[in-house]
């Protein structure tokens, strides 16, 4: 499913779409509460650390789970990750494979089972919060400032995966972007337990296209933030292109970019992600950002994964 | 194009009358004064030559007064009229202006014959629009009039460029009738171009301009001394949220800084009891600016609960955060703390002052922080370091401020001396 996300889904204003697809938004929820209340968590012999979203996707989540290898590589420990093998989302699993091992199956059951075999110590899964087979020592949520929870509705009236009643099986919540007591305040009403950390995103290759006209493109979650992003950085965005999520670029559509990026007199600019779904000869002439995530009070954050491992 | 706009302001303006009864329940308008809206006018237009200048709020009110002042001393001007738009710019009209010459109005709705009206019972000679107000049947009259037309501190935002950019021909039917649009930044300039204005000038924000005739109640001497031996920083013109923020940042404070204290000045004073109650929540003790008496040893919060007192304020707060700028209000302008010799905190939103900002920025005297530990760990550098206000900054500015505004002023005294 390749599908441009519906735009009053993140509308906070009214939209009879909402109410239109309401009652499949019941149906869903109803399969999710059957979903958890008869399936059977199953524990495993080392730490599980667990990073999902609520929100359906472009939360920053795969750059926190590297953020989270490589402080547990400076704890001394042999973490892996675990990601879900789906035929269509390999860019995700490219990214984190540049980073350590990365075990793919299926049933993420079983690819903890064999990270277990090969004597790693702790499992960072990428994804599968809704996954109701296994039991995690830390769950992490993460959201977007900008995106929060959209309409606050679950798909597909909205874009939630399952009600917020859902941050009760959290330990964490990451949010992407600047503080915001509002969030906070609804996010300890479902759970008070919960601690909320906050992220931001630094570019670290700036120089490469500063002073440099821009034509950005990019086919992940939220395209909006990563725009964003670069004007926060006052880089001079002429033009901005948006595809679907995981959007596989055809050669047509590397053709347009360039012929347009000359007509503007502008270099193109992508994400990470996006450049290395490309194919080698499709990367001349396009440039991508290196994101760096910082979390804060990074302390605070180290000490609690001290706790379980 | 125009034809539409033309139809669509008679529909709307038709209910106008409307509109503004209900305005009124709601203390939005002047309840006496509300037909001017309607070009109903009861002022009589004084003898020779008029200038008027219209702009829309408060902000753009402020950052003309300097330039007002010195345009009230031109001899050949008899009268000028100053047209807005809220209420809350005309009671700033009457706590800061003076002046006998100056006139205040609400602008009449932008509709065909209201906009007439208006212009033939004041027949300025001069009529000039700050910042963002294009008001297309009034702009459209004026010239039918031949009345010179100024665009002042114009600014056009990238979100409203894109909007005009789709009716480029109305766009340009409209700009090119600005005799000379005198813009706020580069990026105004750029865009005005391309919207198609005849003759543009970049001279400098106004926003760095600096009144002289402001008056100023000085802090008595009984408070001073009860700051003298504290740690200061202040959070001024905070918004809901905002003040918990600061509260949180204090705390976090406190844990490495002993004698320290946060002045927080609310931009709306009448949120002061709200505010008492939620920061006494997270156990912050306050003391009220108004109570007189002196504060104890372990008061934390110092509520300036007055008006007019904030540049008093920021003289011995060595660093400020201003507020507007978590929420989504704009932000405030940064000018005054600066020129104080102030560090300056912000939140992401300032897009109404964004110029300011990356020019301060550059000095780092500004910076923006995203959460309540970022702001924390910035303070508990400032207030532990030995380092003194910069003075440098503060005549730069100064200079700067004086060489905008005088450029202005005499791009806008041609327009005065020529026209007879």
């Amino acid at each position: 499913m390749k599908i441009y996300k519906p735009r009053f889904w993140d509308s906070k204003k009214f939209s009879v779409w909402s109410y239109v697809f309401f009652p499949f938004s019941v149906i869903f929820n109803l399969i999710n509460l059957i979903k958890f209340k008869y399936f059977k968590r199953e524990k495993f012999s080392i730490p599980i650390i667990l990073v999902g979203n609520i929100y359906l996707g472009g939360t920053g989540k795969t750059p926190l789970c590297i953020e989270i290898f490589q402080i547990l590589k400076l704890l001394k420990l042999n973490p892996a990750f675990i990601k879900k093998h789906y035929r269509k989302y390999a860019d995700e699993t490219n990214l984190l494979e540049n980073i350590g091992k990365v075990f793919s199956n299926k049933q993420r059951l079983k690819a903890i089972k064999s990270l277990i075999d090969n004597n790693f110590q702790v499992a960072i899964l990428d994804d599968g919060f809704q996954d109701p087979s296994i039991k995690s020592d830390i769950s992490i949520i993460c959201f977007s400032e900008k995106q929060w929870i959209g309409n606050g509705f679950v798909i597909p009236s909205g874009p939630l995966r399952e009600k917020l009643n859902a941050l009760k099986r959290c330990n964490y919540v990451f949010i992407n972007g600047n503080q915001n007591l509002e969030f906070e305040k609804i996010i300890n009403k479902f759970n008070p337990e919960i601690k909320i950390f906050y992220t931001q995103y630094k570019l670290t290759n700036i120089n490469d296209i500063i002073n440099r006209k821009v034509l950005a493109f990019a086919g992940i979650g939220n395209p909006e933030n990563f725009f964003d992003l670069l004007k926060d950085n006052n880089i001079e965005i002429i033009e901005t292109l948006k595809f679907p999520d995981h959007y596989d670029f055809e050669k047509i559509d590397i053709i347009n970019l360039n012929k347009r990026a000359k007509e503007l007199n502008a270099c193109l600019v992508t994400t990470e992600k996006d450049y290395f779904r490309l194919n080698n000869e499709d990367k001349k002439n396009i440039k991508y950002l290196k994101l760096e995530l910082l979390i804060d009070k990074k302390d605070e954050f180290i000490n609690e994964l001290k706790k379980i491992t | 194009m125009l034809i539409l706009y033309k139809l669509i302001a008679n529909i709307v303006y038709f209910f106008a009358p409307i509109i503004l009864k209900i305005r009124i329940y709601k203390k939005k308008e002047n309840k006496n004064r509300y037909t001017e809206k309607l070009s109903i006018i009861k002022k009589e237009r004084p003898q020779g030559k008029l200038v008027w200048f219209h702009s829309a709020s408060v902000g753009e009110l402020m950052s003309i007064l300097p330039l007002l002042e010195k345009i009230e001393k031109i001899k050949e001007i008899k009268s000028i009229l100053l047209t807005t738009n809220t209420l809350s710019s005309s009671k700033i009209f009457e706590k800061k202006i003076k002046s006998k010459k100056i006139i205040h109005q609400f602008l009449p709705f932008d509709k065909d014959i209201f906009t007439k009206k208006f212009l033939s019972h004041w027949l300025p000679n001069l009529a000039i629009f700050i910042d963002s107000e294009i008001w297309p049947n009034f702009i459209f009259n004026i010239k039918n009039k031949k009345i010179p037309l100024i665009l002042l501190n114009a600014r056009i935002t990238n979100k409203t460029y894109l909007r005009w950019k789709k009716v480029s021909n109305f766009a340009k039917s409209i700009f090119s009738n600005f005799d000379i649009c005198l813009c706020q930044n580069k990026e105004t300039e750029k865009y005005l171009k391309n919207l198609g204005a005849k003759k543009i000038k970049n001279l400098g924000n106004l926003k760095f301009t600096k009144s002289n005739s402001i008056l100023r109640n000085k802090l008595n001497k009984n408070i001073l001394k009860m700051f003298q031996y504290k740690k200061i920083w202040c959070a001024a013109s905070t918004h809901k949220s905002e003040e918990i923020f600061c509260g949180r940042a204090h705390i976090e404070l406190k844990k490495s800084l002993k004698n320290v204290i946060l002045i927080i000045i609310p931009r709306h004073i009448h949120r002061s009891n709200e505010i008492i109650k939620e920061l006494n929540k997270i156990n912050l003790k306050i003391h009220v600016h108004t109570s007189k008496s002196n504060f104890n040893k372990d008061t934390d919060v110092y509520l300036v609960n007055t008006f007019g007192e904030t540049q008093e304020f920021f003289n011995i707060s060595k660093s400020v955060f201003l507020g507007g700028s978590i929420i989504g209000h704009g932000g405030q302008n940064p000018i005054e703390p600066a020129r104080k010799g102030c560090l300056i905190y912000h939140g992401p939103h300032v897009n109404n002052f964004k110029d300011i900002y990356s020019y301060l920025d550059s000095y780092k005297i500004s910076k923006k922080i995203n959460t309540i530990n970022n702001l924390s760990k910035f303070l508990l550098n400032d207030l532990t370091s030995k380092k003194k206000r910069s003075i440098k900054l503060k005549k730069q500015i100064n200079f700067m401020g004086q060489s905008i505004l005088k450029n202005i002023y005499s791009e806008i005294k041609k327009f005065i001396v020529i026209k007879k």
